[in-house]
């Protein structure tokens, strides 16, 4: 046994300390036996400086403290964490990813149905021009013509009066923020798969 | 003392099922269980009583609020240890109040009892507690957070490395480097009589 093996063993026991290998070592090595010395004067002086622990009435003075605070209610919501069963999930999970796919068909059948936007037709087709008007590409048709923003934004069109379309911006949900389209899109599936 | 209609005295899990639903006396009871050993342990880290209490009541508000992230892997003890432990490593590092010796360089000035602490006259208590904290000091706080949970409360190598969040064997390292440490810094041979 190596002295580096005797006072690792001595620092954090393995449970080899009463080997006779060891006890051997430490009758044979001098240095390794002023360490073990050490080491137990070390202990003897943790023992005699054990923290003399609270009396009652402190640790009462201290529980009341911890009490009021737990009274608060930023403190201490005190609420049962909601547990949802594995086959739950997994149905919840199912379900949301349906949601979502059926939104995503709609939007398909809704943009290629005759009675539906149909940009193709509709968009940059040249608008009589009213009162002298100068033409623009703004359609005038039965049904409000959808048009792409310079920014990528879908608008619908409508003319309010002669020369003057109102643009209405098509947003999925509220995008007043201006966040991007598909980012939104994306957003709106994983809360469907969350819920 | 909450107890279970059998009268038999409800364990820590028990607490803590009823502590999660707002039962204030399983909270006394768990806090009347495990604040020695906390403070024990905060105060060998602080070296001041009051920081020491402070750092139970932090630590034990903190373990209360928080009771839907203990996952009862490790006993209720142990997460609480782990949450003053950090309570207290934060704790010393924000306020270092802990005692000091006045000591200069780290490495080559060994701590030696006070001029007037005759070893022959036997030192007080106050006298070898100085000391020693002086000693601990010059750990770093992990290291001293490693020995203090071994030597105080006698923590398994792996309630250790569980309350550290670091591997056993570094959990051993740390003792075998702070007990060299600690010789080196103690002149152990002057303390006769303890
Ligand atoms: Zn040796």
């Amino acid at each position: 046994m190596r002295c580096v093996d005797v006072t690792r063993e001595l620092s954090a026991p393995t449970g080899d300390r009463q080997s006779s290998a060891l006890a051997q070592h430490l009758a044979a090595c001098p240095q390794c036996a002023a360490w073990a010395a050490r080491d137990m004067k070390l202990n003897q002086l943790w023992d005699a400086t054990r923290p003399v622990e609270p009396s009652t009435e402190v640790w009462n003075e201290v529980w009341t403290e911890i009490s009021a605070r737990l009274d608060r209610p930023d403190v201490l919501p005190f609420r049962e964490a909601p547990t949802i069963r594995p086959g739950r999930r997994i149905l919840m999970i199912t379900l949301g990813v349906a949601q979502a796919a059926a939104i995503l068909l709609a939007v398909f059948f809704f943009t290629r149905a005759p009675g539906g936007p149909q940009p193709d037709a509709t968009v940059h087709q040249p608008v009589r021009p009213v009162d002298g008007a100068p033409p623009s590409s703004v359609a005038q048709s039965d049904s409000d013509p959808l048009d792409i923003d310079p920014d990528g934004s879908l608008v619908v069109l409508r003319i309010e009066a002669p020369g003057k379309v109102e643009k209405t911006e098509v947003a999925l949900n509220d995008n007043s923020g201006r966040v991007d389209s598909g980012f939104e899109m994306l957003n709106f599936l994983e809360s469907a798969a969350k819920q | 003392m909450p107890e279970a209609p059998t009268g038999v005295v409800c364990d820590d899990e028990t607490l803590v099922q009823l502590a999660r639903g707002g039962d204030r006396p399983a909270c006394e009871e768990l806090f009347r269980r495990h604040r020695d050993a906390a403070y024990r342990v905060a105060f060998r880290m602080l070296g001041h009583h009051d920081d020491a209490l402070d750092a139970v009541q932090e630590g034990f508000i903190k373990a209360i609020g928080h009771l839907e992230d203990f996952g009862g892997r490790s006993g209720f003890r142990t997460w609480l240890l782990r949450i003053v432990h950090n309570a207290a490593i934060d704790a010393g590092r924000k306020r270092k109040r802990m005692p000091s010796l006045g000591i200069g360089d780290e490495e080559h000035n060994p701590i030696e009892p006070a001029c007037e602490d005759d070893p022959a006259r036997g030192l007080n208590r106050a006298d070898l507690r100085r000391i020693l904290d002086g000693a601990l000091n010059r750990l770093s706080p992990k290291t001293r957070m490693t020995f203090i949970l071994f030597a105080e409360e006698n923590l398994s190598y792996k309630e250790i490395a569980e309350i550290q969040d670091v591997p056993i064997g570094t959990v051993m390292s740390r003792l075998s480097y702070a007990r060299h440490k600690l010789q080196s810094y103690l002149d152990l041979d002057a303390i006769d009589e303890l």
